[in-house]
């Protein structure tokens, strides 16, 4: 997903609080104001781009380990597997950021650098991600991805 | 009776006390009519009989319920607890981590822990004390959460009992189990070969994980023949044992039944169809903003397709398009 909002940190952390204080009194941002959780989600969206970008490494080793051995079924359940447990970690890793910056204010960002290729990045790991929710080893399930239709749809999404 | 009763009484110098052979109450009495003075105690004594003796010994220590309280129902949650540790036995989030493969078949909701909601607790936690209190000297009218978690109560009571009956029947047909969540009288299907092929999201539930699946960090495969040994262990069939999909079933059904899931029809996969992917799917999210998971049953047969806990760019596309990747 394209994220057009600019980072205002301030605003940020001003909506991290008031979701913080309504998570105390038993409701959410969600429940009280739709725009305030959205434009909150969309901060966390930044900070989100930039750590799977930050694990580029490991995402490149695993997609080309894949690609290069095409070893059937248990190669993709493999690579499904450490795929999204990697992009489950970085999911994990923004909450946990978002603990310290309630804890630490503004300072824990003063750090955090956002590389303006993370956007491109994030999208094509989320579509990564999308491909692997749909692969299925059902002949009968009609809405999903053969094995084939999958590793070529790998394939586009790291060539382009 | 009372606590320190005997000890009390031993302390009077009552001898006779100490002698358990035939109840305390008989030999009491038969020692002391010999004098006088002792009959005055015996008196004294019965009355103490009298006032204290239909007081219930056998347990009265270990109840933490205040007396006159007993009477009035408990509520069903506990401050600080979630719900799904009461109706399914499970520990709640982050807690779960228990081997489930000692057994969990059939109607148990709980593999690895045998107690229920109605059963009582050996070890008692004293926080719940104060919430029966003020629920039991008013009796004021039951809040919406409460209604809401009976119903939820309700339903996977019902759940249970109808997928018993529908797997005993898909056993003698060869099949392979389901779980069955029923929602407003709306039958949902997770089948066992999905939840199994959907496994990698059963750290969103907190369901538990073998040992041979939590191994293979990302720096230990950077080995190519570790990878390749990894490749083997995700070959090799027994690496999930049926009990952990089950248990991944019933935290799924939890999850669907949780009072805080909100229903949202609409679409998986739009994104992925404009991209050059297959068709989008139409169907339902049970979409949990406390907890973050969202599960996915499509239309046609309110079949399971998946559920994970989604990321911030995916809740934003739940929340505005009603749609997930």
């Amino acid at each position: 997903m394209v994220n057009n909002i600019n980072f205002d940190k301030t605003r940020y952390i001003e909506l991290l609080e008031k979701e913080e204080f309504l998570k105390n009194e038993g409701t959410s941002l969600f429940n009280e104001n739709c725009e305030e959780d959205l434009e909150l989600l969309s901060y966390g969206v930044i900070l989100e781009n930039q750590i799977y970008y930050n694990r580029k490494a490991e995402y490149t080793f695993l997609v080309g380990e894949y690609l290069k051995e095409s070893s059937g079924e248990d190669g993709a359940r493999l690579f499904v597997w450490e795929f999204l447990k990697i992009f489950k970690k970085d999911n994990k890793a923004l909450k946990i950021l978002e603990k310290e910056i309630l804890q630490h204010g503004i300072q824990k960002l003063a750090t955090f650098q956002i590389d303006p290729k993370s956007t491109e990045f994030s999208a094509l790991i989320n579509q990564i991600v999308g491909s692997c929710e749909f692969l299925t080893f059902d002949p009968e399930d009609t809405y999903g991805m053969t094995l084939d239709q999958f590793h070529d749809s790998i394939q586009n999404h790291w060539s382009t | 009776m009372y606590l320190g009763y005997l000890d009390d009484q031993k302390l009077l110098g009552y001898p006779a006390l100490k002698d358990t052979r035939c109840g305390i109450k008989l030999v009491f009495i038969s020692d002391l009519v010999e004098s006088k003075s002792k009959i005055i105690i015996v008196v004294i004594c019965l009355e103490m009989l009298l006032i204290f003796g239909n007081v219930e010994p056998a347990g009265a220590k270990d109840n933490w319920f205040l007396p006159g309280a007993e009477g009035f129902t408990a509520p069903i949650s506990r401050p600080g607890q979630s719900s799904r540790e009461y109706f399914d036995g499970k520990p709640a989030r982050g807690a779960s981590r228990q081997n489930p493969a000692g057994g969990g078949s059939g109607g148990n909701p709980n593999p690895s822990n045998g107690s229920d909601a109605g059963s009582c607790s050996s070890n008692p936690t004293p926080k719940a004390a104060p919430e029966v209190m003020i629920h039991g000297l008013g009796s004021p009218p039951k809040t919406k959460k409460q209604k809401a978690l009976e119903k939820m109560e309700r339903e996977l009571k019902e759940s249970i009992q109808e997928e018993d009956k529908i797997n005993s029947q898909r056993k003698k047909q060869g099949k392979a189990s389901i779980t069955l969540i029923i929602k407003d009288s709306v039958r949902f299907f997770a089948p066992h070969d999905q939840l199994r092929d959907k496994y990698h999201h059963a750290p969103d539930l907190d369901s538990p994980i073998p040992g041979t699946l939590i191994d293979g960090e990302l720096a230990r495969l950077a080995d190519p023949s570790l990878y390749r040994e990894r490749l083997e262990t995700f070959r090799n069939k027994e690496v999930l044992p049926d009990a952990y999909v089950e248990q991944y079933g019933r935290d799924l059904r939890l999850h669907v039944l949780d009072p805080d899931t909100k229903i949202i029809k609409g679409t998986l996969g739009a994104n992925c169809e404009s991209n050059g992917g297959p068709t989008k799917i139409e169907g339902y999210h049970f979409y949990n903003d406390k907890t973050g998971f969202n599960g996915f049953f499509d239309r046609n047969g309110r079949r399971y397709r998946t559920g994970f806990e989604p990321n911030r760019s995916q809740k934003i596309d739940i929340k505005t398009n009603n749609n997930m990747m």
